[in-house]
């Protein structure tokens, strides 16, 4: 786990963290790594992946619309909007 | 010489009523946020429960590639941050696809090739950004978010422009036969993006681009020629052509990186806890497999066998359901060959269809309107040119036909009787030409043609003339 690890890992998770957090997150980062590394001593060889602890079905829903949704009360916690859009600074790609 | 190899990837969005995982509709045009429900704005707490006609379209879809279908598929959570991502994930599939391993044959050329077909997954589309919108910002409409998607992933096999253009006509043409898409591009329901590299023939694939978004088969096409040019100019000149995305610009006729994808394109993939395996039986695929409608490729073997049409023209109304509706349409009551209303749709009609930048499902004309038209002409009622200015009367607004024909008094003479006598005034008015024709002369048909037109005014039905004309001058 290095600064650039950690650059990425900040990157890709949207997070600022300041500089004078940085070591301690990363011996932070890299006691949780040891830890989960201990899974990799489990033999797997020629398991099938397990993709849900559950061994069940999806259940599935009929294909019906329902109009319950009521705007004004989803945006209530929203921090902008206008004209019933979500506004968010502008982004260009 | 370079070897173009291309790959496509298909974001079909499904016509269900509901959202892949939520109750939320998914019609086209309501107001901004208006069908984004609380699982769609990933509120705390909401669970996503998947929709059954969803499943069911993509087996559809599968069956019609002679794919195979998954008997158990899992959903996978893909992370990107994006402001039309309310959960910073997009549901998708990625180890175990619902539908893998499918081909499908297109015709280029007149030599046909197979298209493998790797895999074609269920997926959430995301919301919408706008940023022309206000100054400085951007508005998010999160209405589409959640909608069922299929992302169709082909094989590198393509290697001109021309095949992958026909290779997405084709999807095109099985999504709407299936119903399960309205392929509409302009509402963005039919999406591609396209892999271009280029290779010296028998090398390893070459290091490739691929173009976001591409939203007509004209702009696919457009997009794959420049990108074929530009990276050969590259590597021509000896510089890297670059692994990434870039973006078509329909207006100024090239693509340009885009600025700022997720470089590493890290999307961290694992299995959505929130969603279970999805088995489907076997007995499940049986039961779809007896729905499937005819598809594009029966429905042109239909076409040749049964009317006796032309290949290409076969070809052309099987690959578009409202073409080759329209075609049966007009075929219901109708005496007349096949090939011929068959040209007259292709030529007449879709060229009003083309200069008035319109779809034939749309315009007033009806499929009767053809058939009428195509019986007259038939009969001798009418020429075949007047048939094609009456349907020009049609588009601009008129709508029976047989009042067209009374108020242009257009109607043809086919009566014999009527014909004998105006071809008999003729000849004894050209003694020399008669005696010309005689000795030799066969070229003067046109002329005794000519005047007897004149006289009546181009009504004279042509077929029946000719051969009351050459009767007469033969008992002369």
């Amino acid at each position: 786990m290095d600064k650039n690890t950690i650059n990425k890992l900040t990157h890709l998770s949207k997070l600022s963290i300041p500089d004078s957090d940085i070591d301690e997150l990363t011996s932070n980062l890299e006691n949780i790594l040891e830890l989960i590394s201990e899974i990799d001593a489990a033999p797997t060889n020629g398991m099938e992946p397990m993709a849900h602890p559950l061994d069940f079905n999806q259940p599935l829903r009929e294909d019906k619309s329902i109009k319950d949704i009521n705007r004004s009360e989803n945006q209530n916690d929203t921090s902008k909007t206008k004209d019933g859009y979500y506004i968010v600074p502008r982004i260009i790609d | 010489m370079w070897e173009t190899v291309i790959g496509l990837e298909i974001h079909v969005q499904l016509s269900t009523e509901s959202k892949l995982f939520s109750s939320a509709s998914t019609d086209f045009g309501a107001e901004q946020n208006t069908q984004a429900s609380v699982i769609d704005l990933a509120m705390p707490g909401v669970l996503p429960v998947l929709n059954k006609n969803a499943v069911d379209m993509a087996i559809k879809f599968g069956l019609a590639v002679d794919a195979k279908i998954a008997r158990k598929s899992i959903f996978a959570r893909k992370n990107y941050f994006y402001p039309d991502l309310p959960k910073g994930y997009q549901i998708s599939q990625y180890e175990l696809p619902i539908v893998y391993d499918g081909k499908l044959e297109i015709n280029v050329d007149g030599s046909s090739k197979c298209v493998g077909i790797t895999r074609a997954h269920l997926e959430e589309d995301a919301g919408k950004s706008i940023h022309d919108l206000y100054e400085d910002e951007s508005a998010i409409d999160l209405n589409r978010a959640g909608t069922p998607l299929i992302e169709i992933v082909s094989e590198p096999d393509m290697r001109s422009a021309e095949e992958a253009v026909t290779y997405l006509k084709k999807i095109h043409s099985i999504v709407r036969s299936l119903g399960i898409s309205d392929g509409n591009m302009q509402e963005g329901s039919f999406r591609c993006d396209a892999n271009v590299s280029l290779r010296k023939p028998g090398d390893e694939f070459g290091i490739r681009a691929e173009i976001k978004n591409i939203n007509s088969f004209k702009f696919v096409e457009s997009a794959i020629n420049y990108e074929v040019i530009r990276q050969q100019e590259l590597l021509e000149t000896g510089e890297p052509v670059v692994q990434e995305t870039r973006l078509y610009d329909p207006k100024k006729d090239e693509t340009r990186p885009m600025r700022s994808k997720e470089e590493a394109n890290d999307y961290r993939y694992f299995p959505d806890p929130d969603l279970l395996p999805v088995e489907i039986s076997e007995k499940k695929i049986d039961e779809i497999k007896l729905t499937l409608p005819e598809l594009p490729d029966a429905k042109k073997n239909r076409y040749k066998k049964d009317y006796g049409l032309k290949d290409d023209d076969a070809e052309i109304l099987s690959l578009n359901s409202d073409l080759s509706d329209f075609f049966e349409g007009s075929m219901k009551d109708t005496k007349s060959e096949a090939q011929m209303v068959s040209n007259f749709i292709l030529s007449e009609l879709v060229g009003l269809c083309n200069k008035h930048n319109m779809d034939i499902s749309n315009v007033a004309i009806k499929p009767s309107n053809v058939s009428q038209l195509m019986n007259y002409v038939s009969e001798g009622k009418i020429s075949s040119k007047q048939a094609k200015d009456i349907l020009n009367d049609l588009w601009a607004g008129s709508s029976n036909i047989d009042d067209i024909i009374k108020s242009k008094n257009i109607e043809q003479v086919s009566d014999a009787d009527i014909l004998s006598k105006e071809a008999q005034k003729i000849l004894e008015k050209h003694p020399k030409e008669v005696q010309d024709y005689k000795n030799g002369k066969i070229k003067l048909m046109g002329f005794f043609v000519g005047q007897i037109m004149k006289e009546m005014k181009g009504k004279a039905n042509p077929k029946i003339l000719n051969q009351i004309l050459n009767k007469l001058l033969g008992e002369l």
